[in-house]
């Protein structure tokens, strides 16, 4: 649905040049939540901006709904970008209409009729859980309302595509979680494609199906959300997961974690599993058919886009020659299992 | 009663001449305003030589203290009235005086309204004329109308002036019997009237531009 092809962005002022984007490729497919996760200044709202080409990129492709934007004159430019919805961190609502004229505007810039107006609106508030707020100005308004009307605004004209450029980053955690859901109410009932970008992990972990990670202009990393925090490939990532997920050993025993072997010692195991993984009784197995005992540590299930994901730190006892083959048992499971070290037996 | 019907005359006249070119002012200044605005650096349609020359003239104009540009524009006076001398005659320097300035006043209010709102006429889509009248105007209604407020209290102090050189009015007044004939009575009597002039339409203006705000 949305596709950049080798995207760049330079900054120049005067003699200073500054390469904000760098070789950027990305295809968000149709009905995904795509999350971009990076710090600040990592060139996330450049970027974004950069997809209904309120920045225009120097160099590089913008494919949305299969037309190539960077080639369209300025009138046909305007008229897709009608398809793409954009909502922002500081909300941007008009503080001189309503809640209802807010939500109006794109229409009224369509020339649509009054009633052709309304029967447009009404559903949209309805969808947002506005309609007792339609004649509010958004000075009275809290931040998740105005947010709520925002979302409304940018889905007035029925696109295809949404973009949210750090959409929670304003609110507290409470009503980011609402906004959440919202988005992904809409995402499931329209079927619509949605780019977001932020700098909170928990966004990402709360609603995205895939997540490319950007540093300094920079993909540095792209994956499906499990993968992305099962098997982070780079240390930023690695740094931004830890802070969400329990990951790690527990401290006590990372001291005296050997890399290899000796005797008497035992395998200790990060065993993490999602999905249809989780309904079988996988433990029990392997003590059924491998006599492998497991001591758990360490345990915890966290909540990827609904979907539960298994973490657990184990010791085994008692596995001896037979780990090898219990791992690749577990593999066949879909089971992701990693051996940190081996501590002593007790 | 002769002087209350000088008073009645006077005050009409005043109030004629700021209203007229008042509105004058906000039918060429509004346009004004938003030109010097959208040809700004980094604006809707950047333009630095235009916005270079229509800067230029307005701040000429607004160099020119008021009481010259009254005798100075006497000939446009004469070519677009008629004649030079009455109250009609006054609104043209007061319009061309006033014009500039609402401009500026346009100007800044315009420029308050934030960046982010132009984005989000962008990103629907809006063309450059759409986001002007439904964003940016609208907007900075508010600040605007404040705008409107301070030019008409001026423009009173300005009739003043225009009407001490034969264009009526209660500055004309108040020289007349107060300056010329050390008629006190008169001389005070018109301050007030201009006081409560200025005090009611600050109320007014005050009281619009809140309504507007929504906040
Ligand atoms: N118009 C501009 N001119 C020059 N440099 C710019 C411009 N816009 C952005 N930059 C630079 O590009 C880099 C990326 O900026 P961007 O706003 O995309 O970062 P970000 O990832 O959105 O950060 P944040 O999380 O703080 O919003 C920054 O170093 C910024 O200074
Ligand atoms: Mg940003």
């Amino acid at each position: 649905m949305i596709e950049l092809i080798n995207i760049s962005k330079i900054f120049r002022s005067g003699i200073h040049e500054f390469s904000a984007l760098k070789n950027i490729n990305l295809k968000v497919a149709p009905g995904e939540i795509f999350g971009i996760i990076g710090k600040s200044g990592a060139g996330k709202s450049t970027l974004i901006r950069c997809v209904n080409l309120l920045e225009r990129p120097t160099q590089g492709d913008v494919i949305v709904a299969k037309k190539n934007l960077t080639t369209l004159s300025e009138t046909e430019l305007r008229h897709s970008r009608r398809q793409i919805g954009m909502i922002f961190q500081h909300f941007n609502l008009l503080g001189t209409r309503t809640v209802f004229e807010n939500v109006a505007l794109p229409l009224e810039l369509q020339g649509l009729s009054k009633k052709q107006i309304t029967e447009k609106v009404m559903p949209l508030l309805t969808l947002t859980q506005l309609e007792d707020k339609h004649n509010a100005y958004p000075a009275d308004l809290s931040g998740g309302q105005k947010q709520r009307v925002a979302i409304a605004r940018a889905l007035a004209c029925e696109p295809k595509v949404l973009l949210c450029d750090e959409a929670t980053s304003a609110l507290d955690l409470h009503t980011t979680k609402s906004i959440l859901d919202l988005l992904k109410d809409i995402n499931a009932k329209l079927n619509l494609s949605i780019l977001l970008i932020t700098h909170e992990i928990e966004v990402v972990k709360e609603i995205c199906d895939r997540v490319a990670l950007i540093d300094q202009g920079e993909i540095i990393e792209e994956n499906d959300i499990y993968s992305f925090f099962t098997q982070p490939q780079t240390s930023l990532a690695y740094e931004f997961i830890k802070t969400s997920l329990k990951h790690d050993l527990p401290f006590n025993l990372k001291d005296k974690l050997f890399e290899h072997p000796v005797a008497n010692s035992q395998a200790i195991l990060r065993i993490i599993f999602h999905g249809q993984a989780a309904a079988e009784p996988f433990i029990a197995h392997l003590m059924q058919d491998f006599g492998i005992k497991l001591n758990i540590l360490q345990a915890n299930i966290e909540f990827l886009k609904k979907e539960a994901l298994g973490i657990m730190i184990v010791k085994t006892i008692n596995a001896h020659d037979k780990l090898d083959q219990a791992m690749a048992y577990l593999k066949t499971k879909n089971v992701n299992v990693e051996i940190l070290g081996y501590a002593n037996a007790i | 009663m002769p002087m209350l019907y000088e008073f009645l005359t006077a005050t009409w006249q005043t109030l004629y001449m700021v209203f007229i070119s008042g509105l004058l002012a906000i039918i060429f200044g509004l346009p004004l305003g938003v030109l010097l605005l959208i040809t700004r650096h980094q604006q809707i349609s950047e333009n630095k030589y235009l916005n270079g020359m229509v800067g230029g003239m307005v701040n000429a104009i607004r160099s020119i203290p008021f009481i010259i540009l009254l005798v100075a524009l006497i000939p446009l006076t004469r070519l677009i009235v008629g004649t030079s001398i009455g109250t009609t005659a006054a609104i043209v320097p007061l319009s061309i005086a006033a014009i500039p300035f609402f401009g500026r006043i346009v100007e800044s209010a315009l420029s308050e309204v934030s960046q982010g709102l132009l984005e989000v006429g962008n990103a629907m889509g809006a063309t450059p004329f759409q986001i002007i009248r439904k964003i940016l105007i609208p907007e900075a209604r508010p600040a605007i109308i404040n705008g409107i407020t301070l030019m008409l209290v001026n423009l009173i102090g300005y009739s003043a002036m225009a009407g001490a050189i034969g264009g009526g009015g209660l500055g004309d007044l108040a020289i007349r019997y107060g300056y010329q004939r050390f008629d006190v009575n008169i001389m005070i009597a018109t301050i007030i009237i201009l006081i409560i002039m200025v005090q009611c339409l600050q109320l007014v203006g005050d009281f619009i531009a809140k309504k507007l705000l929504h906040r």
